[in-house]
Protein backbone atom coordinates (compact mmCIF):
# COMPACT_ATOMS: atom_id res chain seq x y z
CA UNK A 1 0.00 0.00 0.00
CA UNK A 2 1.50 3.36 -1.29
CA UNK A 3 0.01 5.73 1.53
CA UNK A 4 -1.22 8.11 -1.46
CA UNK A 5 -4.16 10.33 0.08
CA UNK A 6 -7.37 9.86 -0.88
CA UNK A 7 -9.33 12.52 -2.65
CA UNK A 8 -9.55 15.23 0.02
CA UNK A 9 -12.50 15.10 0.74
CA UNK A 10 -15.04 15.58 -2.20
CA UNK A 11 -17.55 15.66 0.73
CA UNK A 12 -16.48 18.97 1.62
CA UNK A 13 -15.67 19.95 5.28
CA UNK A 14 -13.58 16.45 5.78
CA UNK A 15 -10.09 18.33 5.84
CA UNK A 16 -11.14 19.63 9.25
CA UNK A 17 -12.87 16.31 10.52
CA UNK A 18 -9.53 13.82 9.00
CA UNK A 19 -7.06 16.60 11.00
CA UNK A 20 -9.12 15.94 14.39
CA UNK A 21 -9.46 12.30 13.64
CA UNK A 22 -5.23 12.10 13.07
CA UNK A 23 -4.76 14.10 16.19
CA UNK A 24 -6.98 11.61 18.04
CA UNK A 25 -5.08 8.41 17.07
CA UNK A 26 -1.77 9.92 16.99
CA UNK A 27 -2.77 10.30 20.93
CA UNK A 28 -2.88 6.64 21.50
CA UNK A 29 0.14 5.35 21.83
CA UNK A 30 1.76 1.63 22.91
CA UNK A 31 3.73 2.37 26.14
CA UNK A 32 7.09 1.35 26.78
CA UNK A 33 6.53 -2.20 28.33
CA UNK A 34 4.46 -3.29 25.62
CA UNK A 35 6.66 -2.05 23.32
CA UNK A 36 9.43 -4.01 24.64
CA UNK A 37 6.93 -7.24 24.39
CA UNK A 38 6.57 -6.75 20.66
CA UNK A 39 10.10 -5.98 20.29
CA UNK A 40 11.16 -9.63 21.78
CA UNK A 41 8.31 -11.07 19.49
CA UNK A 42 10.39 -10.02 16.06
CA UNK A 43 14.23 -10.77 17.95
CA UNK A 44 15.66 -13.97 16.47
CA UNK A 45 13.84 -16.92 18.92
CA UNK A 46 11.28 -14.48 19.41
CA UNK A 47 8.68 -16.52 18.66
CA UNK A 48 9.55 -19.59 20.40
CA UNK A 49 9.69 -17.60 23.66
CA UNK A 50 6.66 -16.00 23.37
CA UNK A 51 5.00 -19.32 22.69
CA UNK A 52 6.81 -20.81 25.75
CA UNK A 53 5.93 -18.03 27.90
CA UNK A 54 2.42 -18.26 26.63
CA UNK A 55 2.82 -22.58 28.29
CA UNK A 56 4.29 -21.26 31.18
CA UNK A 57 1.18 -19.17 32.08
CA UNK A 58 -1.45 -21.86 30.90
CA UNK A 59 0.46 -23.85 33.00
CA UNK A 60 0.53 -20.94 35.57
CA UNK A 61 -3.10 -20.99 35.44
CA UNK A 62 -3.30 -25.16 36.05
CA UNK A 63 -0.90 -24.80 38.73
CA UNK A 64 -3.18 -21.77 40.33
CA UNK A 65 -6.52 -24.41 39.74
CA UNK A 66 -4.86 -27.18 41.32
CA UNK A 67 -3.47 -25.22 44.32
CA UNK A 68 -6.71 -23.67 44.49
CA UNK A 69 -8.49 -27.44 44.65
CA UNK A 70 -5.84 -28.98 47.20
CA UNK A 71 -6.76 -25.32 49.59
CA UNK A 72 -10.63 -26.44 49.20
CA UNK A 73 -9.69 -30.29 50.04
CA UNK A 74 -7.56 -29.21 53.12
CA UNK A 75 -10.22 -26.67 54.31
CA UNK A 76 -13.01 -29.65 53.86
CA UNK A 77 -10.29 -31.66 56.20
CA UNK A 78 -10.07 -28.86 58.79
CA UNK A 79 -13.78 -28.43 58.39
CA UNK A 80 -14.38 -32.21 59.26
CA UNK A 81 -11.61 -31.94 62.11
CA UNK A 82 -13.00 -28.60 63.73
CA UNK A 83 -16.79 -31.00 64.32
CA UNK A 84 -15.06 -33.80 65.54
CA UNK A 85 -14.59 -32.97 69.65
CA UNK A 86 -12.72 -30.00 70.16
CA UNK A 87 -9.16 -29.69 72.80
CA UNK A 88 -10.74 -33.23 74.49
CA UNK A 89 -7.47 -35.23 74.45
CA UNK A 90 -4.15 -35.02 76.49
CA UNK A 91 -0.84 -33.51 76.25
CA UNK A 92 0.42 -36.25 74.37
CA UNK A 93 -2.88 -35.89 71.97
CA UNK A 94 -3.96 -39.52 73.32
CA UNK A 95 -7.22 -40.27 75.32
CA UNK A 96 -7.21 -42.53 78.22
CA UNK A 97 -10.22 -44.82 78.71
CA UNK A 98 -11.02 -42.21 80.92
CA UNK A 99 -11.29 -39.77 79.11
CA UNK A 100 -12.68 -41.45 76.47
CA UNK A 101 -15.56 -42.73 77.99
CA UNK A 102 -16.26 -39.07 79.48
CA UNK A 103 -16.19 -38.06 75.50
CA UNK A 104 -19.21 -40.83 74.77
CA UNK A 105 -20.97 -39.70 77.71
CA UNK A 106 -20.48 -36.08 76.62
CA UNK A 107 -21.39 -36.68 72.65
CA UNK A 108 -24.70 -37.69 73.85
CA UNK A 109 -25.17 -35.56 75.88
CA UNK A 110 -24.48 -32.91 73.46
CA UNK A 111 -26.79 -34.58 71.06
CA UNK A 112 -29.44 -34.54 73.06
CA UNK A 113 -28.97 -31.13 74.25
CA UNK A 114 -28.88 -29.54 70.39
CA UNK A 115 -32.06 -31.31 69.48
CA UNK A 116 -33.44 -28.61 72.04
CA UNK A 117 -37.06 -31.31 72.88
CA UNK A 118 -40.03 -29.85 74.40
CA UNK A 119 -40.65 -30.14 77.97
CA UNK A 120 -42.76 -32.92 78.85
CA UNK A 121 -42.74 -31.77 82.44
CA UNK A 122 -42.66 -28.03 82.69
CA UNK A 123 -42.14 -26.53 85.99
CA UNK A 124 -44.53 -23.56 85.57
CA UNK A 125 -47.57 -25.62 85.98
CA UNK A 126 -46.43 -28.58 88.06
CA UNK A 127 -43.09 -28.19 89.68
CA UNK A 128 -41.99 -25.06 91.97
CA UNK A 129 -38.48 -23.85 90.88
CA UNK A 130 -35.90 -26.22 92.37
CA UNK A 131 -38.25 -28.86 93.50
CA UNK A 132 -36.50 -31.68 93.03
CA UNK A 133 -39.05 -34.00 94.93
CA UNK A 134 -42.20 -32.95 92.85
CA UNK A 135 -40.30 -33.36 89.52
CA UNK A 136 -39.70 -36.88 90.77
CA UNK A 137 -42.99 -37.64 91.49
CA UNK A 138 -43.63 -36.46 88.12
CA UNK A 139 -41.42 -39.10 86.01
CA UNK A 140 -41.52 -42.32 88.38
CA UNK A 141 -40.08 -43.82 85.40
CA UNK A 142 -36.51 -43.16 86.45
CA UNK A 143 -34.09 -45.74 88.21
CA UNK A 144 -32.86 -43.47 90.58
CA UNK A 145 -33.93 -40.38 92.25
CA UNK A 146 -32.92 -37.11 90.95
CA UNK A 147 -31.34 -34.79 93.42
CA UNK A 148 -30.69 -31.19 93.11
CA UNK A 149 -26.46 -30.52 92.24
CA UNK A 150 -24.41 -28.98 94.63
CA UNK A 151 -23.38 -26.06 94.69
CA UNK A 152 -20.00 -24.75 93.01
CA UNK A 153 -21.06 -26.67 89.46
CA UNK A 154 -22.47 -23.12 87.74
CA UNK A 155 -26.57 -24.72 87.62
CA UNK A 156 -29.15 -22.45 87.52
CA UNK A 157 -33.22 -22.69 88.62
CA UNK A 158 -35.13 -25.63 86.93
CA UNK A 159 -37.63 -25.35 83.98
CA UNK A 160 -38.84 -28.35 83.63
CA UNK A 161 -37.41 -32.01 82.52
CA UNK A 162 -37.75 -34.83 80.32
CA UNK A 163 -36.88 -38.45 79.85
CA UNK A 164 -33.93 -39.43 77.99
CA UNK A 165 -30.97 -42.02 77.69
CA UNK A 166 -27.54 -41.99 77.75
CA UNK A 167 -25.48 -45.03 76.67
CA UNK A 168 -28.91 -47.22 76.44
CA UNK A 169 -29.81 -46.23 80.40
CA UNK A 170 -32.74 -44.09 81.27
CA UNK A 171 -31.85 -40.80 82.25
CA UNK A 172 -33.56 -37.44 83.21
CA UNK A 173 -32.64 -34.20 81.00
CA UNK A 174 -33.61 -31.11 82.73
CA UNK A 175 -34.15 -27.62 81.26
CA UNK A 176 -32.58 -24.81 83.62
CA UNK A 177 -32.79 -21.20 83.29
CA UNK A 178 -30.09 -19.73 80.87
CA UNK A 179 -26.79 -18.68 82.37
CA UNK A 180 -25.70 -15.35 79.88
CA UNK A 181 -28.26 -16.13 77.12
CA UNK A 182 -26.41 -19.39 77.08
CA UNK A 183 -29.33 -22.63 77.11
CA UNK A 184 -28.04 -25.03 80.03
CA UNK A 185 -29.73 -28.63 80.19
CA UNK A 186 -28.49 -30.79 82.77
CA UNK A 187 -28.31 -34.75 82.87
CA UNK A 188 -28.89 -37.13 85.60
CA UNK A 189 -28.47 -40.89 85.38
CA UNK A 190 -27.46 -43.70 87.80
CA UNK A 191 -23.47 -44.51 87.64
CA UNK A 192 -23.89 -47.33 86.03
CA UNK A 193 -20.73 -50.31 85.70
CA UNK A 194 -20.75 -49.09 82.14
CA UNK A 195 -19.54 -45.82 83.55
CA UNK A 196 -17.28 -46.69 85.78
CA UNK A 197 -13.91 -46.14 83.88
CA UNK A 198 -15.62 -42.12 83.30
CA UNK A 199 -13.12 -39.29 84.42
CA UNK A 200 -15.01 -36.32 85.78
CA UNK A 201 -14.23 -33.15 83.75
CA UNK A 202 -14.75 -30.91 80.77
CA UNK A 203 -15.75 -31.88 77.13
CA UNK A 204 -16.71 -29.86 74.25
CA UNK A 205 -18.46 -31.26 71.62
CA UNK A 206 -19.96 -29.14 68.33
CA UNK A 207 -19.67 -26.51 69.84
CA UNK A 208 -21.78 -27.42 73.30
CA UNK A 209 -19.48 -27.78 76.52
CA UNK A 210 -20.08 -30.22 78.49
CA UNK A 211 -18.91 -30.33 82.22
CA UNK A 212 -19.57 -33.92 84.13
CA UNK A 213 -19.29 -35.30 87.65
CA UNK A 214 -20.42 -37.71 90.11
CA UNK A 215 -22.25 -36.95 92.92
CA UNK A 216 -24.99 -39.40 95.27
CA UNK A 217 -24.47 -42.37 93.29
CA UNK A 218 -25.44 -40.49 90.27
CA UNK A 219 -23.55 -39.01 86.84
CA UNK A 220 -24.46 -35.12 86.55
CA UNK A 221 -23.79 -33.66 82.91
CA UNK A 222 -24.31 -30.13 82.77
CA UNK A 223 -24.27 -28.76 79.03
CA UNK A 224 -24.14 -25.30 77.52
CA UNK A 225 -24.25 -23.97 74.42
CA UNK A 226 -21.50 -22.02 73.38
CA UNK A 227 -23.66 -18.82 72.43
CA UNK B 1 14.88 -3.13 10.76
CA UNK B 2 15.80 -0.11 12.67
CA UNK B 3 14.60 -0.01 16.10
CA UNK B 4 12.92 3.48 15.43
CA UNK B 5 11.35 2.29 12.38
CA UNK B 6 10.21 -0.70 14.02
CA UNK B 7 8.58 0.62 16.84
CA UNK B 8 6.64 3.52 14.70
CA UNK B 9 5.48 0.15 12.83
CA UNK B 10 4.39 -0.89 16.09
CA UNK B 11 2.85 2.15 16.94
CA UNK B 12 0.89 2.38 13.70
CA UNK B 13 -0.21 -1.18 14.03
CA UNK B 14 -1.88 -0.73 17.48
CA UNK B 15 -3.49 2.35 16.91
CA UNK B 16 -5.16 0.73 13.45
CA UNK B 17 -5.90 -2.43 15.96
CA UNK B 18 -7.53 0.47 18.23
CA UNK B 19 -9.82 1.64 15.37
CA UNK B 20 -11.58 -2.04 15.17
CA UNK B 21 -11.46 -2.81 19.19
CA UNK B 22 -12.10 0.76 20.51
CA UNK B 23 -10.35 -1.12 23.93
CA UNK B 24 -6.52 -0.62 24.05
CA UNK B 25 -6.26 -4.26 25.67
CA UNK B 26 -8.12 -5.90 22.99
CA UNK B 27 -5.82 -3.51 20.83
CA UNK B 28 -2.68 -4.79 22.12
CA UNK B 29 -3.74 -8.46 22.21
CA UNK B 30 -4.12 -8.13 18.46
CA UNK B 31 -1.55 -6.60 17.89
CA UNK B 32 0.71 -9.04 19.65
CA UNK B 33 -1.19 -11.81 18.09
CA UNK B 34 -0.27 -10.39 14.64
CA UNK B 35 3.33 -9.62 15.31
CA UNK B 36 3.90 -13.44 16.35
CA UNK B 37 1.98 -14.38 12.57
CA UNK B 38 4.32 -11.90 11.20
CA UNK B 39 7.43 -12.98 12.72
CA UNK B 40 6.40 -17.06 12.59
CA UNK B 41 6.91 -16.53 8.67
CA UNK B 42 10.00 -14.69 9.14
CA UNK B 43 8.51 -11.10 8.35
CA UNK B 44 8.44 -8.93 6.45
CA UNK B 45 8.09 -6.23 8.99
CA UNK B 46 6.25 -3.57 7.03
CA UNK B 47 2.96 -2.01 7.37
CA UNK B 48 0.37 -3.50 4.66
CA UNK B 49 1.48 -6.72 6.24
CA UNK B 50 1.05 -6.16 9.81
CA UNK B 51 -2.37 -4.33 9.17
CA UNK B 52 -3.58 -7.24 7.04
CA UNK B 53 -2.36 -8.99 9.91
CA UNK B 54 -4.24 -7.36 12.21
CA UNK B 55 -7.57 -7.77 10.09
CA UNK B 56 -7.28 -11.06 9.51
CA UNK B 57 -6.79 -11.92 13.54
CA UNK B 58 -9.48 -9.57 14.48
CA UNK B 59 -11.60 -11.14 12.03
CA UNK B 60 -10.87 -14.97 13.37
CA UNK B 61 -11.61 -13.64 16.28
CA UNK B 62 -14.62 -12.36 15.72
CA UNK B 63 -15.57 -15.76 13.95
CA UNK B 64 -14.52 -17.56 17.02
CA UNK B 65 -16.53 -15.30 19.31
CA UNK B 66 -13.08 -14.03 21.23
CA UNK B 67 -13.97 -10.80 19.91
CA UNK B 68 -17.83 -9.84 20.96
CA UNK B 69 -19.80 -7.04 19.55
CA UNK B 70 -22.83 -5.79 22.00
CA UNK B 71 -25.49 -3.79 20.15
CA UNK B 72 -26.07 -0.57 21.74
CA UNK B 73 -29.11 1.69 21.31
CA UNK B 74 -29.77 2.40 17.73
CA UNK B 75 -31.09 5.38 16.23
CA UNK B 76 -33.40 5.83 13.40
CA UNK B 77 -31.19 7.73 11.40
CA UNK B 78 -34.28 9.92 9.82
CA UNK B 79 -34.48 11.09 14.07
CA UNK B 80 -30.73 12.70 13.66
CA UNK B 81 -30.89 16.02 12.24
CA UNK B 82 -28.80 15.99 9.49
CA UNK B 83 -25.66 18.33 9.61
CA UNK B 84 -23.57 20.21 7.04
CA UNK B 85 -20.86 18.81 5.53
CA UNK B 86 -18.87 21.00 7.15
CA UNK B 87 -19.51 20.55 10.62
CA UNK B 88 -16.50 19.12 12.56
CA UNK B 89 -17.65 17.50 16.37
CA UNK B 90 -15.49 19.34 18.98
CA UNK B 91 -12.42 17.33 19.60
CA UNK B 92 -12.98 16.22 23.20
CA UNK B 93 -16.32 14.57 21.86
CA UNK B 94 -14.57 12.47 19.11
CA UNK B 95 -13.01 9.52 21.42
CA UNK B 96 -17.06 8.82 22.33
CA UNK B 97 -18.27 9.42 19.06
CA UNK B 98 -15.98 6.98 17.47
CA UNK B 99 -17.43 4.30 20.03
CA UNK B 100 -20.30 4.44 19.32
CA UNK B 101 -20.03 4.04 15.57
CA UNK B 102 -19.06 0.42 13.77
CA UNK B 103 -16.05 -0.91 14.10
CA UNK B 104 -16.15 -0.87 10.34
CA UNK B 105 -16.71 2.46 9.94
CA UNK B 106 -14.10 3.47 12.25
CA UNK B 107 -11.53 1.63 10.03
CA UNK B 108 -12.40 3.11 7.57
CA UNK B 109 -12.50 6.36 9.10
CA UNK B 110 -8.69 5.65 10.35
CA UNK B 111 -7.54 4.31 6.91
CA UNK B 112 -8.83 7.06 5.10
CA UNK B 113 -7.49 9.77 7.42
CA UNK B 114 -4.84 8.40 9.59
CA UNK B 115 -3.16 6.24 7.45
CA UNK B 116 -3.90 8.54 4.20
CA UNK B 117 -5.19 5.14 1.62
CA UNK B 118 -7.04 5.66 -1.30
CA UNK B 119 -10.49 4.30 -1.17
CA UNK B 120 -9.05 1.65 -3.86
CA UNK B 121 -6.62 0.79 -1.42
CA UNK B 122 -9.09 0.64 1.23
CA UNK B 123 -11.21 -1.61 -1.22
CA UNK B 124 -8.34 -4.12 -1.68
CA UNK B 125 -7.52 -4.66 2.29
CA UNK B 126 -11.25 -4.83 3.14
CA UNK B 127 -12.40 -6.76 -0.36
CA UNK B 128 -14.90 -4.13 -1.07
CA UNK B 129 -15.55 -2.28 -4.04
CA UNK B 130 -13.86 1.54 -4.20
CA UNK B 131 -17.46 2.90 -4.98
CA UNK B 132 -19.08 1.36 -2.26
CA UNK B 133 -15.67 2.70 0.32
CA UNK B 134 -16.37 6.14 -1.02
CA UNK B 135 -20.03 6.02 0.22
CA UNK B 136 -19.33 4.56 3.14
CA UNK B 137 -16.64 6.85 4.23
CA UNK B 138 -19.12 9.75 3.19
CA UNK B 139 -21.82 8.21 5.45
CA UNK B 140 -19.37 7.47 7.96
CA UNK B 141 -18.35 10.88 8.61
CA UNK B 142 -21.92 11.78 8.87
CA UNK B 143 -22.97 9.12 11.58
CA UNK B 144 -20.32 10.77 13.88
CA UNK B 145 -21.68 14.54 12.92
CA UNK B 146 -24.68 13.36 13.42
CA UNK B 147 -23.87 12.33 16.80
CA UNK B 148 -22.11 14.69 17.67
CA UNK B 149 -25.00 17.44 16.62
CA UNK B 150 -27.39 15.02 18.78
CA UNK B 151 -24.73 14.83 21.88
CA UNK B 152 -24.82 18.97 21.63
CA UNK B 153 -28.12 19.18 21.47
CA UNK B 154 -28.60 16.89 24.64
CA UNK B 155 -29.60 14.08 23.44
CA UNK B 156 -26.32 12.29 24.44
CA UNK B 157 -27.89 8.92 24.60
CA UNK B 158 -28.19 8.07 20.33
CA UNK B 159 -25.78 5.59 19.28
CA UNK B 160 -25.25 3.98 15.91
CA UNK B 161 -23.13 0.38 15.70
CA UNK B 162 -21.90 -1.90 17.69
CA UNK B 163 -20.48 -0.11 20.33
CA UNK B 164 -17.61 -0.78 22.44
CA UNK B 165 -15.99 -3.05 19.97
CA UNK B 166 -18.05 -2.01 16.99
Amino acid sequence: MSGDPMMPEQHGGGDALDAQIVRHFERQRLDESSLDRLRAIASPGGVERAMAAEERKSWSGVRWLVTAVAIMLIGGFVSILVMLPEDNAGNDGRLTAGENVRLSIASEIALNHRKELGLEFPAEKDIVMDDYAALNRMMPKLDFVMVAPEPGHGTSALVGGRYCSIDGHIAAQLRLVCDQGKRQTLYQFADHADFAAMAPGEATVNGVTVTLWRQSGLIFGLAKSAG
Amino acid sequence: MLSNEFDELMQRGFRYALSLTHDRPAAEDLLQDACLRVSRRGGPWHAGYLLKAIRNGWIDGLRRGKIKTEAIDAVAEDELIEPAVDFVPPEELLGGLLGRVSARDRELLYLSAVEGYTAAEIGGLTGRPRGTILSALFRAKQKLRRLAQADLAGGGAVADGEGGVG
